[in-house]
């Protein structure tokens, strides 16, 4: 009977420690295994033979990130005429065997973290996320490039600039290459021609006029659309992306970069104003009403497409792109169009509108790779002008023409075995954020005109005026900000968390709920992060 | 002492074949569930990536100061509590409930069928069931509502305000897991003496009186057992379920440890921090289960150990 009591126990100390052991897996580690497992079973599937041929000779082995965009018509990762082509023309003259990683776009950070703590990242490897990029950095993760750079990247610095290159440099080292973004316009406000011409309407060019024009497609529902009415369309996509325009046009134009990056946005002069005509717009059903739920604007983008929303605003140009989700509502509403509109005015009349920063990705070379140099290399052979046309838009003749004005007209349906992968060869040509169409001149002019659409330009023109970016949350600091490294993300989901209540809570309890949440979002992490913001700012920047 | 020496060599040599089975499991647990365990000093260290878990320093307890420092924490252990203690009274007594109903069924092809279409929405991920209940509780375009409306009712905001949301939360979950649940109790119930019901019809005991006085005591152990696994629990709580049916409307409620050590951890790359507050839940929940198991083992000495 002992021995039986005595297993018994046994048995429970190690179920007990078992249950210890799986609530700690699923807590902390089951994510990042099942991601590194699905980022291995990607890597050795091709790399395995090739690493098989390296020991012959002194081929040195060089691996680079694909982000995997998860879109339809993108070529097989390894295995495609792009693949071979880079190989051919960087790879065998410089005996360098190139292995290319696939990762889903969406687990950037997590599997890159994942990577890095197995030492198993490729050798060149990117992230737009400075926090991740500092911390790398603080940890000592990340290969110095400085001298590499001098020695074999040439055409970083010529291609990028030494201003842009700057941005990379921490510590007067270059840690990092960013990658150059030539265009600063990132957002644009489209809204119903068509409800305007029935109302007689001109386009609105104040926040009062716009004001006024959502009140007459609610209520006289131009588009016969009854109840799915929606005057304009918002969802919760990234921060700051649908209504970051609207809520800057009531801010103070007179703060300064130092002001905007060191204090919260809910507490900018005028900020307040801005949400809580947001709110007005809410209760009064001129926003859609759902938006808090559509997360990835899916919903934004359904009731787009079937006709039902006045005004929105979203990433620039898309919609106008050809076969994008403004030809899907031409042929599903007859008469159907959107024009381009820029109604917010801030107190000085200007449009204050949401820019990029100058750089895009950060390119990163790990600290245990043993080819940084080749990396460098790469990169440098990426950005001939030549090659990085090539690999954006494939060959004249074949894969595009080009008219006497210089405008490129692509052959959307060529589909010979040269055929680019999605979004233009997007895993090959990663250096940079847009297609390369040669010259900077000549990528601005082709940036529209492939939306064959007046509409496109006029767009296009709005967002490069009165641009300004969103430094609060998109700072950025010479120096790691420790407590903005804990925190990015939760403030990201406490900001997103406080826009939602204080957007459909009813008017009267507005002021309580503004001001109690911005106290707790202050105690929670504002407090520490200005804090320590402003010391940063002052060592580094001052 | 000696005797008992003796007596172990005795069954070691009787069952060594049991015991050689035994090795593969034990194995097992030593392999994928021990050796990881090192990873918890984590919790107790600067962690490095790069410099990997022994290579980085020592920092004592820095981390559980800063956790416990930290309102954020207490928001997220406030929701987990409560989340499963609301969970635990609306889908504990249900698959008992639902078993109890099955074991009453006559027909035996239909109570087959049932069982089966209970026991389905088990098999289905949680992101895919956060999308149907979107489809149905949304608060304008969802069917619920939809019906609500046309009935001349007002919507109800099932996902998007926090009361509402927390039933939602519960009720879900029943619908997902009380089918499958039920397996054991229903087997609990199979195993009960058939003349006891019979001596009890003899008596002139109606149906319920049936359940209340034969059914219901015939699976108290299983009952106790399964309360007490679930009390171990009760501060643990899974990453897809909270994570999928929240919103930012309700995450005053829905921010719980496992999505707060998701966000915290991976994607702001704080793994020291994530790792202490990931401890932390595994001691309360080893002290609750602890707990639980004395008290049944005080009532009637039904504890597991």
């Amino acid at each position: 009977m002992k021995t039986k009591k005595w297993i018994a126990w046994a048995l429970c100390v190690l179920m007990v420690m078992s249950l210890l052991a799986c609530s700690q897996g699923g807590g902390t580690s089951s994510t990042p295994e099942s991601s590194s497992a699905q980022g291995q079973t990607s890597q050795t599937s091709q790399p395995e033979k090739e690493e098989s041929t390296a020991p012959s000779g002194d081929r040195t082995h060089l691996s680079i990130l694909a982000w995997d965009l998860g879109l339809d018509g993108q070529l097989p990762l390894g295995d495609n005429y792009w693949c071979d082509w880079i190989q051919e023309e960087f790879g065998e003259p410089n005996n360098i065997e190139l292995e290319w990683v696939a990762m889903p776009r969406w687990e950037e950070v997590t599997t890159l973290n994942v990577w890095m703590a197995g030492k198993e990242a490729p050798d060149i490897v990117y992230t737009y996320d400075i926090n991740v990029v500092q911390n790398y950095i603080s940890q000592g993760g990340l290969a110095d490039l400085t001298d590499l750079v001098a020695e074999y990247g040439k055409q970083l610095s010529s291609f990028i600039g030494e201003e842009t290159m700057e941005y990379g440099v921490f510590d007067g080292r270059q840690m990092v290459i960013p990658s150059p973004r030539p265009v600063s316009g990132i957002v644009g406000s489209s809204i119903r021609g068509d409800w305007l011409d029935k109302l007689g309407l001109p386009v609105p060019t104040t926040t009062e006029e716009w004001y006024d024009t959502m009140i007459a497609f609610r209520d006289e529902d131009p588009g016969n659309v009854g109840e799915q009415n929606v005057p304009c369309g918002m969802g919760m996509q990234e921060i700051s992306f649908g209504y970051f325009n609207m809520l800057y046009s009531f801010v103070d134009p007179s703060l300064t970069q130092e002001d905007l990056t060191l204090t919260y946005p809910f507490l900018y002069p005028g900020y307040k104003d801005g949400v809580r005509f947001l709110n007005q717009c809410y209760n009064e059903g001129l926003i859609s009403p759902e938006f808090a739920l559509d997360t990835d604007c899916s919903k934004m983008y359904s009731d787009i497409t079937n006709g039902y929303v006045g005004f929105f605003t979203q990433n620039l140009l898309t919609g106008y792109k050809p076969g994008s989700y403004f030809d899907t509502m031409a042929e599903n509403v007859d008469g159907a169009y959107y024009v381009a509109c820029d109604p917010f005015t801030n107190s000085e009349g200007k449009h204050p509108k949401l820019s990029n920063q100058p750089y895009g990705k950060f390119v990163m070379v790990p600290g245990f790779s043993e080819s940084a140099k080749e990396a460098i290399m790469y990169i440098d052979w990426l950005l001939v002008p030549e090659n990085l046309m090539r690999l954006s838009l494939g060959d004249e003749g074949v894969h595009y023409t080009v008219d006497e004005e210089g405008v490129f007209h692509i052959n959307e349906d060529y589909d010979g075995p040269d055929k680019l992968s999605a979004n233009s060869n997007y895993e090959y040509r990663f250096i940079v954020e847009d297609v390369w169409y040669g010259s900077q001149e000549a990528t601005f002019k082709n940036w529209t005109s492939a939306c064959n659409n007046e509409q496109a330009d006029i767009q296009f023109e709005m967002a490069m005026t009165d641009s300004r970016q969103d430094p609060w949350f998109f700072p950025y600091f010479k120096k790691a900000v420790q407590s903005e490294a804990q925190y990015a993300t939760s403030m990201q989901d406490k900001y997103k968390e406080m826009f939602t209540i204080l957007i459909m809570c009813s008017p009267d309890e507005f002021d309580s709920r503004y001001d109690s949440l911005v106290d707790e979002f202050m105690t929670l992490y504002g407090n520490e992060v200005c804090e320590e913001r402003a010391q940063v700012w002052a060592e580094t920047m001052g | 002492m000696g005797g008992r020496k003796r007596r172990i060599r005795y069954y070691i040599k009787r069952d060594w074949i049991l015991y050689a089975m035994l090795i593969l499991p034990l194995a097992y647990y030593l392999v994928f569930k021990y050796a990881p365990m090192y990873g918890v000093t984590v919790a107790f260290k600067d962690y490095n990536i790069f410099k990997g878990v022994m290579g980085s320093e020592w920092v004592g307890l820095k981390y559980f100061r800063s956790i416990f420092a930290m309102d954020e924490f207490y928001r997220v252990f406030r929701n987990t509590l409560m989340l499963n203690v609301l969970d635990l009274l609306f889908s504990f007594p249900a698959p008992i409930i639902l078993a109890i109903m099955l074991s009453e069924m006559r027909g035996v092809l239909y109570k087959r069928i049932s069982q089966t279409i209970i026991y389905l929405p088990y098999f289905i991920s949680w992101v895919v069931i956060g999308g149907i209940s979107l489809q149905l509780f949304a608060p304008e375009s969802g069917l619920i509502n939809i019906i609500i409306r046309r009935l001349g009712g007002e919507s109800v905001p099932f996902l998007t305000e926090k009361w509402h949301w927390l039933f939602t939360y519960c009720g879900v979950g029943v619908w997902q897991s009380a089918g499958w649940n039920s397996i054991l109790f229903i087997a609990a119930i199979a195993g009960i003496n058939q003349e006891l019901y019979e001596a009890a019809t003899v008596d002139g005991a109606g149906r319920f009186q049936r359940i209340w006085h034969i059914t219901l005591p015939g699976i108290r152990p299983t009952i106790v057992m399964m309360l007490i696994l679930r009390m171990g629990s009760l501060v643990s709580i899974g990453f897809e379920r909270p994570y999928v049916m929240g919103n930012t409307m309700v995450r005053e409620f829905s921010d719980v440890i496992s999505t707060y050590v998701y966000r915290v951890g991976l994607e702001s790359s704080n793994f020291s921090l994530a790792t202490a507050v990931g401890l932390f839940q595994s001691v309360i929940g080893m002290v609750l289960l602890v707990l639980t198991n004395t008290i049944a083992n005080k009532i009637d000495g039904g504890g597991i150990f």
